[in-house]
């Protein structure tokens, strides 16, 4: 079961894979190899920004992406949606990343973490998406499924929407441990 | 003709506190009975000369409360099938299966599921069914990169296009209009194409405009056991309950209560293996109960209305209103196009173009007047009414469907009024095509 708070490490983002609207397509031997390969696509992006960053002590990502021209909107409530909660949304056609102040927080108690530290964790999870969307394209492409299935005849193709969350996790897992802890 | 601007004078206030939100509109409509009851100068009791019962108390009250009786049954059968539908897991599955096909593609999984809720409200209708498939349908859209507006218009339009063609509320229409349900239903059925692409539009420009949406969420609670099944070969069956109505009403041409039977028996035989004779028979008997007070809010409605055209009907109230209503109600062929295209936001806000609202007695009278022909008014009104189930903020849908995703509601009707007016257009157009 997924947690209500998850911190992006491996055991929570297989998660996601397990949960994901696709996943009865997945065939049961590719599972581990396809969220192998998510994670190390978010590890190795998030290792490349560290080491473009590293002349700076401890990035703000918030700055870091105001930078890179994204419109951040931070709204003060906790937003739940039927059975989900938001912490962070990142709109790509619109380069507009929105933070959900009172769900960040809750996220930052249950893990842990002071209000300021936990949003730098989220917010590179989000600049991934940024980085996938802008830069190194879509991981939840990297591996397709068939979008109908009837006995043997596939028809159609489409990507693995969960495994960008997973890579994105990966990405954010790292810069948390350079963040907290000063490990690369 | 004071007495006839009085009584509109009146319809309006009443129109005013239901804008306001002083009055809900299910009260409204009782107290407007009554108020146009007395402006006409309708007696409260009394009999004519044969000793039949001319008061408003019996012919329009009691009357009124019987007269779309037939169409408030069919709604609380739809209503049962819904919840079934809903307990069972067939609308979930439906929903699931259609994000499925989508995957990581955000358009082809809003416009599949887009597809999906409309089928479902083709059979289903009521707030609680809104709420039964939105809250499937919105979270996965957010989930898989749509951004809370185009959610919001996803769950609108289907309601809207599905409404369009949902049996019960044809079956309504054909019943407070007085026109045939063939007639009625094809009409509908063009609105219902034109809701359609007006809907696909509307999410492409969305989609394009905002591009793909990520998020970094969690679920809340925990998934609740799954007692029915559907899977195999029987789940797939399942799947085929929401077009088993619309087979037995237009294939077969049975009467709806039935074809809502047989295909609530239809959707427990390939669910419930896995529950069990006795669980089946509880959900069975609970369905019915949710499925009457899911249906409650518009068989309420819909006992007002009946009283309402009573009212109308009343020969010193049709007296009274006739010369006004003949002063505006429109003659030629561009004219009809013009007064109901121009003036169809009158449907808002139960106004007096709105069938489930004020416009339930207009549409008596014009029909009464025989200035343009029966299935001609029908057609106007059905046109109309396609911008009052999409966009109108007193339905109880949208105000559900916004403040579920946390749009204003208001807001989204100025929204989507652009996408929905020429779909009224087509509709008057097919009817002066095929009525007039």
């Amino acid at each position: 079961m997924m947690k209500e708070y998850p911190f992006p490490n491996k055991t929570d983002s297989m998660q996601e894979l397990l949960l994901d609207y696709v996943f009865p397509k997945i065939a049961p031997d590719q599972i581990e190899v396809i969220f192998e390969d998510a994670w190390a696509v978010g590890e190795e992006q998030g290792k490349r920004f560290l080491k473009e960053l590293r002349e700076e002590k401890k990035p703000v990502m918030l700055d870091i992406l105001r930078q890179k021209g994204l419109k951040v909107q931070m709204k003060d409530i906790d937003y739940v949606l039927g059975k989900r909660r938001y912490f962070c949304e990142y709109l790509s056609g619109r380069n507009l990343l929105k933070v959900y102040i009172k769900s960040v927080e809750q996220w930052c108690e249950k893990n842990g973490f002071s209000y300021d530290d936990g949003l730098n964790i989220i917010l590179c999870h989000e600049y991934f998406h940024y980085l996938e969307w802008n830069k190194i394209g879509m991981v939840s492409r990297r591996h397709q499924v068939p979008m109908l299935k009837i006995g043997p005849v596939c028809l159609g193709r489409t990507g693995i929407p969960s495994l960008s969350e997973i890579a994105a996790n990966a990405f954010a897992g790292v810069c948390y441990q350079y963040l907290m802890e000063g490990e690369i | 003709m004071t007495q006839g601007i009085l009584i509109l004078l009146f319809m309006l206030v009443i129109m005013g506190l239901m804008v306001t939100r002083k009055i809900p509109t299910v009260l409204a409509l009782f107290i407007l009975v009554i108020g146009i009851c007395v402006l006409g100068g309708v007696p409260a009791v009394g009999k004519d000369e044969a000793g039949n019962a001319v008061g408003f108390f019996q012919t329009v009250v009691q009357a009124g409360a019987l007269k779309l009786g037939d169409a408030i049954m069919v709604a609380i059968f739809a209503g049962w099938l819904g919840m079934v539908m809903d307990k069972t897991r067939i609308s979930e599955t439906m929903i699931k299966k259609g994000a499925e096909l989508g995957g990581d593609k955000t358009l082809v999984v809003t416009i599949i599921l887009f597809i999906v809720a409309s089928l479902l409200f083709s059979v289903v209708n009521g707030l609680g069914t809104v709420i039964m498939v939105g809250t499937i349908v919105i979270p996965i859209l957010v989930s898989v990169g749509a951004d809370k507006f185009t959610a919001t218009a996803v769950m609108l339009f289907a309601y809207c296009v599905g409404n369009n063609v949902n049996l019960a509320n044809i079956n309504s229409i054909s019943a407070v209009v007085g026109a045939g349900f063939d007639d009625v239903f094809l009409i509908q059925a063009i609105c219902a194409v034109g809701a359609f692409v007006a809907g696909i539009v509307c999410l492409l420009i969305q989609l394009r405009r905002n591009g793909r949406k990520y998020a970094f969420s969690a679920p809340v609670s925990e998934v609740e056991e799954d007692i029915y099944e559907i899977k195999g070969i029987t789940g797939g069956l399942a799947l085929l309950t929401p077009f088993i109505p619309l087979a037995c009403v237009i294939g077969f041409k049975f009467p709806l209560i039935i074809s809502f039977l047989i295909a609530l028996v239809w959707a427990c035989l390939c669910t419930s293996w896995k529950a069990g004779w006795k669980r089946t028979m509880n959900m069975l008997t609970q369905t019915l109960f949710d499925g009457f007070s899911a249906t409650a809010p518009s068989a309420t409605l819909m006992i007002g209305i009946g009283m309402l055209l009573n009212a109308i009907n009343q020969p010193s109230v049709s007296a009274a209103l006739a010369p006004i209503i003949r002063s505006i109600t429109p003659t030629g062929t561009i004219g009809f196009v013009l007064f109901f295209v121009i003036l169809a936001p009158l449907c808002l806000y139960r106004g007096p173009l709105n069938l489930w609202g004020l416009g339930a007695g207009i549409a008596a009278l014009m029909v009464s007047l025989n200035v343009l022909p029966l299935n001609v008014i029908m057609g106007g009104f059905c046109a109309v009414s396609v911008m009052q189930l999409l966009c109108c903020p007193t339905n109880t849908h949208n105000v559900w469907v916004t403040s579920y995703t946390g749009e204003e509601v208001t807001a989204v009707t100025k929204r989507l009024l652009p996408y929905i007016w020429p779909v009224v257009l087509i509709g008057c157009i097919a009817t002066v095509i095929l009525y007039m």
